[in-house]
């Protein structure tokens, strides 16, 4: 899949490890850790927007697409 | 009352599947004391109808372990209903194998019913009727079975595909 997800590049700018993420999105490890690696389907605009808002940023700041 | 999980239908239909395997494998076992007497029939040149037994209850015996082997397939999918694994690929493949052995046993019977037809004279008039209806019903049977576990197949495929789907949305 072209989409590429940067969550991990968002983690360590703001110095948060992915456990953190996870307790606050609400989300368990091993969902974020599908969504760290490309493996996800599809993501929900709620945890998208908890994503975002967590951690403080723009969803084209996490999603990215490459040709 | 309880389809699925331990101590429920599912395991029910399991102990049930292996009685049948064991009930087939007795037959096969008894079609081929007949097929060695057909042999034995042959090399005392007993003539055609003699090479018409052999082939004939060879063809019995394929049949019988055709159903052996869909007998198997169904073993692996309810005993993962009985685990409670509904939808993986594993169920797929065995639902495929038991659809293109339907349709191999559906070719078998009617191999069965020309052969019958050709030896039509040579044959007492009671004989042919039993087995003839038995052959094509057989034949349209498992054409029918056949196609049906096909499609039904390709909907559990699709269900997979959901469920994954479903699984990896975040």
């Amino acid at each position: 899949m072209a989409i590429i997800v940067n969550v991990d590049v968002m983690l360590a700018k703001r110095k948060m490890s992915s456990g953190e993420l996870a307790e606050k999105v609400g989300i368990t490890p091993a969902n974020l850790s599908i969504l760290k690696t490309n493996k996800a389907k599809a993501i929900r605009f709620s945890t998208l927007d908890k994503i975002c808002e967590v951690l403080d940023c723009k969803p084209g700041d996490i999603l990215d697409y490459q040709k | 009352m309880k389809i699925l999980g331990k101590s429920s239908l599912s395991s029910k239909v399991l102990v049930g599947l292996y009685g049948l395997f064991a009930l087939i494998t007795l037959i096969d076992i008894g079609v081929i004391s007949i097929i060695f007497k057909t042999i034995r029939d042959i090399l005392n040149n007993n003539g055609l109808e003699a090479w018409f037994d052999f082939v004939l209850f060879t063809i019995v015996i394929f049949t019988g372990l055709m159903a052996l082997f869909i007998i198997v397939q169904f073993m692996k999918i309810f005993q993962n209903l009985k685990n409670n694994v509904l939808f993986c690929k594993e169920n797929t493949k065995s639902l495929s194998n038991v659809s293109y052995s339907c349709l191999f046993m559906a070719v078998l019977y009617f191999i069965i019913s020309i052969l019958i037809l050709c030896m039509l004279q040579k044959l007492t008039q009671e004989f042919v009727f039993y087995i003839l209806t038995f052959s094509i019903t057989f034949t349209i049977l498992f054409f029918i079975f056949g196609i049906g576990i096909k499609i039904l197949n390709e909907i559990y495929k699709k269900a997979i595909e959901y469920k994954e789907e479903n699984d990896y949305t975040i």
